[in-house]
C-alpha cells in the first residue's frame, strides 16, 4: 500500500493546492458526465416549455409527457448527483489535502451511475416510461427504467462511501490538521443526507422493479408515496447542503470571505442533517391515510428548526463577505461593501444571483407551500415554480459558477471567453426569474402542472377557470427561453475550455 | 486579527439586508394564508 | 482561515451581539411558523382532511353507482348530473378519464365528499376556487366540502395519469 505516494500528487501553480491525480481523472469525468446531462435535460426544457406555453403548444401530447418524463429524471437526479460526485470527490481530496482511498471503487460507481443513468434515459426516449419522474404506481414502466434508477442509485452510494471514508482515512494519516474545512463540513452532511436518500430510493424501486416484472402482484400507491417520497425530496436536500456549501466556497474565492463564526455555520448544517428530511411528508399533506399530527410535525421539519438553519447561512455567508469587503476598505456607509463586491467575477455573480433566486423564491414557497397552504398549491404549476427557483436558480448555478473555478484547477486549461462567464449568471438568473415567476403565479390561478394543455378545463363552463394565465405562461415561457440561452452558454464555455483552454503550467 | 479572539465583528449591512428578507418571507406567509382562506371551507 | 481551509485549532467562540439577535428572531420566526400551523387546525376553515376508509375498487364502484342511481337528477354530455341530498354523502369516482357524474351542490351546505380511484392516481382540484386533494385508489379519502358561492366549477385532474390526462375535467355546480 502506498499510502504517502507522493508521485500520485501534483501542486496547483495558482492556488497550492495539493491535487491527487486520480482522483483528479474522477473529478473530470464524473462533471463532463453531468454536463451532458444537462445538456440533454437543457433541450427538452425549452421543448417542453414552449409546449405548456399554450399559444405554442410545440409538442404533440405524447412527446410532450415522454420528454417531460426525461427532463425530470435526467436533471433532478443525472445532471445533479454526477456533479456532487464530483464536488465531494473534490471535497474530500484536494481541501482535504489527501488521496482518494480506491480510485478503482471511483470507477465502478462511475461505470455503474453512467449504466443506470443511460438505461432509464433509453427506455424512457423509446417510449418505455411515459410515467413523470415521480412513477407513481400503479402506472407501470417497462422494467429496465427501473433497474436503471436502482443500477444509478447504488453506483452513487458507493461513491458517496468513498468520499466518507477518504475523510476519515485522511483524518487518520494526518493530510490535515484540526477540523474539516467548512466547506467539507458541508459536504459531509449532503453525504450523510445522500445515504438516507439512496437507501429510500432502494426501498421504493427495488420492490417496484420486481412489481414491473410481475414477481410482486401488487404495490400499494399510498405506500409508494411515502416512500418514494423519502427518496424524492430528500435528493433535493442534498442539492441544498451541497449548494450551501459551495455558497461558502464561492464567498471565498472571490472576495476573501471566511465564515465569520464557524461554529454557527456547523450547527446549520447539523440542524440540515438532523430535521430536514422530515420535510419530504409535504407532499403527502393532502393525501388520504396520514393523521393531522403525522402532518404538521413532519412538514414543520421539526419546528421549522431545519428552516432556521436556512436562516443561519442567509445571514452568515454575507456577513463572511461583508466582513472581507470592509476589510479591503470598501467600509462607507452599509452598503458600499456591496456595491463594490467582484459583480464581474463570474463567481461572485453566480453566488449573488443564486442567493437572491434561492432565498427570495425557492425557500420562501417551499416552506410556505408545505403548510396548509398545501391544499391551494398542491400539483398546480406553483410546484414546479417552486422548485426551479431552488434547483435551477439556486443550486445549478450555484454548481456553474464553482464549475468556472473547479475546470481549470482540474484541467489545467484557462477558462475560454471569460466575459461570457462573467454574464452568464444574469442571464441565466433572469431567465429563471421568469420562469420560476411564470410558473408560481400560473398556479396561483389554478393551472395544473404536468398537463398537456388547459384548453379544456378553461372553457365551457360558466365561471372559466385560469382567468390571465395567458401572460403568466408567456412569462414562463420567455423565461425558459432565456434561460436555456444562459446554460447554453455554460456548456458551451465548459466544453470549449475542457477541449480547446490554453494549457497552463 | 484584531477582536477574532472572542468573534466581534462588524457587519451591519448584512443585518439590514437579514431583516429586509424576513419581512418579504413574513409578507408571502400572510399573503397565502390570506389566500387558503378565501376559498371554500374545507373539513 | 477560509472556508477551504481547515479553521484555526478552537473555533468553537460565542456569538457576537448581530449574530445572537439574528438567530433569536429566526427562531421566534421558526416556532411561530409552526404554531400557526397548529392554530390554523383549531380555528381555521381550511382544514386539512384526514379521515380515509380502506376501500377496495369493486366496493367503492358499486358505492358510486347506487349514489348516482338514487339522486340523478338529468344528463349532460352523456354525464350523469346527481343532486344529493343535503348534507349528505357524495361518492365521487375518478377513473382514466372521466369522473363519474356532475354533482349539483347547494350553497352554504357542507357535503361529505368520497373521493376513489379505479385505476391510476388522480388530482381533484376545483377550479377556479384553487382546492386540491389527491385520489388514490383503494383509498376512500372523505373530504368535507362547503361550497360558498352559487356557479359552475371545473373539476380538474391534476396527478397526470396517462396521455388523455389534460381532457379529464368534470363539473360541480353549486345552486343557491
Amino acid at each position: 500500500m502506498n499510502i504517502t505516494q507522493e508521485s500520485a500528487f501534483r501542486t496547483c501553480s495558482v492556488t497550492g493546492l495539493r491535487v491527487h491525480l486520480p482522483a483528479q481523472k474522477l473529478i473530470i469525468t464524473n462533471a463532463v458526465a453531468a454536463v451532458v446531462f444537462l445538456l440533454i435535460g437543457g433541450i427538452l426544457a425549452l421543448l417542453i416549455a414552449l409546449t405548456r406555453w399554450e399559444v405554442v403548444q410545440l409538442l404533440p401530447a405524447d412527446l410532450y409527457y415522454r420528454f417531460l418524463s426525461v427532463h425530470g429524471t435526467v436533471m433532478l437526479v443525472f445532471w445533479i448527483v454526477f456533479f456532487e460526485v464530483a464536488g465531494l470527490y473534490f471535497g474530500g481530496t484536494v481541501l482535504l489535502n489527501a488521496r482518494l482511498l480506491r480510485p478503482g471503487l471511483g470507477w465502478f460507481a462511475f461505470v455503474l451511475m453512467l449504466a443506470g443513468a443511460v438505461m432509464s434515459t433509453l427506455v424512457t426516449f423509446a417510449g418505455g416510461a411515459d410515467i413523470m419522474f415521480t412513477a407513481y404506481v400503479p402506472l407501470k414502466a417497462h422494467p429496465l427504467f427501473y433497474l436503471g434508477v436502482i443500477l444509478f442509485a447504488v453506483g452513487a452510494l458507493l461513491a458517496v462511501g468513498l468520499f466518507l471514508a477518504t475523510v476519515i482515512v485522511a483524518k487518520k494519516e494526518k493530510r490535515y490538521t484540526g477540523s474539516v474545512p467548512l466547506v467539507t463540513y458541508g459536504l459531509i452532511a449532503a453525504a450523510i443526507i445522500a445515504v438516507f436518500t439512496l437507501v429510500s430510493g432502494a426501498i421504493v424501486f427495488v420492490p417496484a422493479f420486481l412489481w414491473s416484472l410481475g414477481i410482486i402482484s401488487s404495490f400499494d400507491p399510498g405506500a409508494y408515496r411515502v416512500l418514494f417520497w423519502a427518496f424524492g425530496h430528500p435528493a433535493q436536500q442534498i442539492n441544498l447542503s451541497a449548494m450551501v456549501a459551495v455558497w461558502y466556497a464561492l464567498a471565498t474565492l472571490t472576495t476573501g470571505a471566511k465564515p465569520v463564526n464557524e461554529k454557527l455555520s456547523r450547527f446549520a448544517f447539523l440542524l440540515y442533517i438532523l430535521f430536514i428530511n422530515l420535510g419530504s411528508v409535504h407532499h403527502l399533506m393532502v393525501d388520504p391515510a396520514l393523521s393531522q399530527a403525522n402532518r404538521i410535525f413532519n412538514t414543520s421539519y421539526f419546528f421549522y428548526l431545519a428552516v432556521l438553519g436556512s436562516l443561519i447561512h442567509a445571514y452568515s455567508i454575507p456577513a463572511g463577505v461583508e466582513v472581507a469587503q470592509r476589510a479591503k476598505g470598501y467600509a462607507k456607509g452599509l452598503f458600499q461593501w456591496l456595491v463594490k463586491a467582484p459583480w464581474k467575477e463570474p463567481g461572485f455573480a453566480a453566488l449573488a444571483v443564486s442567493f437572491v433566486i434561492f432565498g427570495f423564491i425557492g425557500g420562501t414557497s417551499g416552506v410556505i407551500q408545505g403548510m396548509q397552504v398545501n391544499m391551494i398549491a398542491h400539483n398546480t404549476l406553483r410546484i414546479p415554480g417552486h422548485f426551479h427557483a431552488t434547483v435551477v436558480g439556486g443550486t445549478t448555478l450555484a454548481f456553474m459558477g464553482l464549475a468556472y473555478y473547479l475546470i481549470p484547477l482540474m484541467t489545467r486549461r484557462q477558462l475560454v471567453g471569460k466575459a461570457w462567464a462573467s454574464a452568464q449568471p444574469y442571464i441565466y438568473g433572469v431567465g429563471v426569474t421568469m420562469l420560476s415567476l411564470g410558473m408560481l403565479w400560473s398556479g396561483i390561478l389554478g393551472v395544473p402542472r404536468r398537463t398537456y394543455d388547459i384548453a379544456a378545463s378553461s372553457a365551457g363552463v360558466a365561471a372559466p377557470a385560469y382567468a390571465g394565465s395567458d401572460v403568466t405562461l408567456a412569462i414562463m415561457g420567455v423565461g425558459a427561453v432565456i434561460a436555456v440561452i444562459g446554460g447554453a452558454i455554460f456548456v458551451g464555455i465548459a466544453v470549449l475550455t475542457l477541449l480547446t483552454g490554453k494549457k497552463m503550467k | 486579527m484584531k477582536g477574532e479572539k472572542d468573534n466581534k465583528f462588524h457587519a451591519p449591512g448584512t443585518l439590514v439586508l437579514a431583516f429586509i428578507f424576513l419581512g418579504f418571507f413574513i409578507a408571502l406567509y400572510f399573503i397565502n394564508w390570506v389566500m387558503l382562506s378565501g376559498t371554500w371551507a374545507v373539513r | 482561515m477560509s472556508s477551504l481551509a481547515s479553521p484555526e485549532k478552537v473555533w468553537w467562540k460565542p456569538l457576537c451581539r448581530d449574530e445572537r439577535l439574528w438567530v433569536a428572531v429566526a427562531l421566534a420566526w421558526s416556532l411561530f411558523m409552526f404554531f400557526g400551523m397548529l392554530g390554523w387546525g383549531a380555528i381555521g376553515n381550511q382544514h386539512l382532511p384526514v379521515e380515509t376508509y380502506r376501500v377496495n375498487i369493486g366496493e367503492f364502484r358499486q358505492l358510486t353507482n347506487d349514489f348516482n342511481q338514487k339522486y340523478t337528477v338529468g344528463t349532460q354530455n352523456g354525464v350523469p348530473v346527481v343532486r344529493p341530498p343535503e348534507g349528505g354523502d357524495v361518492y365521487l369516482l375518478a377513473s382514466a378519464w372521466k369522473w363519474s357524474s356532475i354533482l349539483e351542490l347547494k350553497e352554504g351546505v357542507a357535503y361529505r365528499i368520497h373521493l376513489s380511484s379505479a385505476d391510476f392516481q388522480h388530482g381533484f382540484s376545483l377550479q377556479p376556487t384553487n382546492l386540491n386533494f389527491q385520489i388514490l385508489p383503494e383509498y376512500d379519502y372523505v373530504v368535507t366540502l362547503t361550497p360558498d358561492k352559487a356557479g359552475e366549477y371545473q373539476v380538474v385532474c391534476n396527478e397526470f395519469c396517462g396521455p388523455g390526462h389534460n381532457l379529464m375535467v368534470g363539473k360541480i355546480i353549486v345552486t343557491e
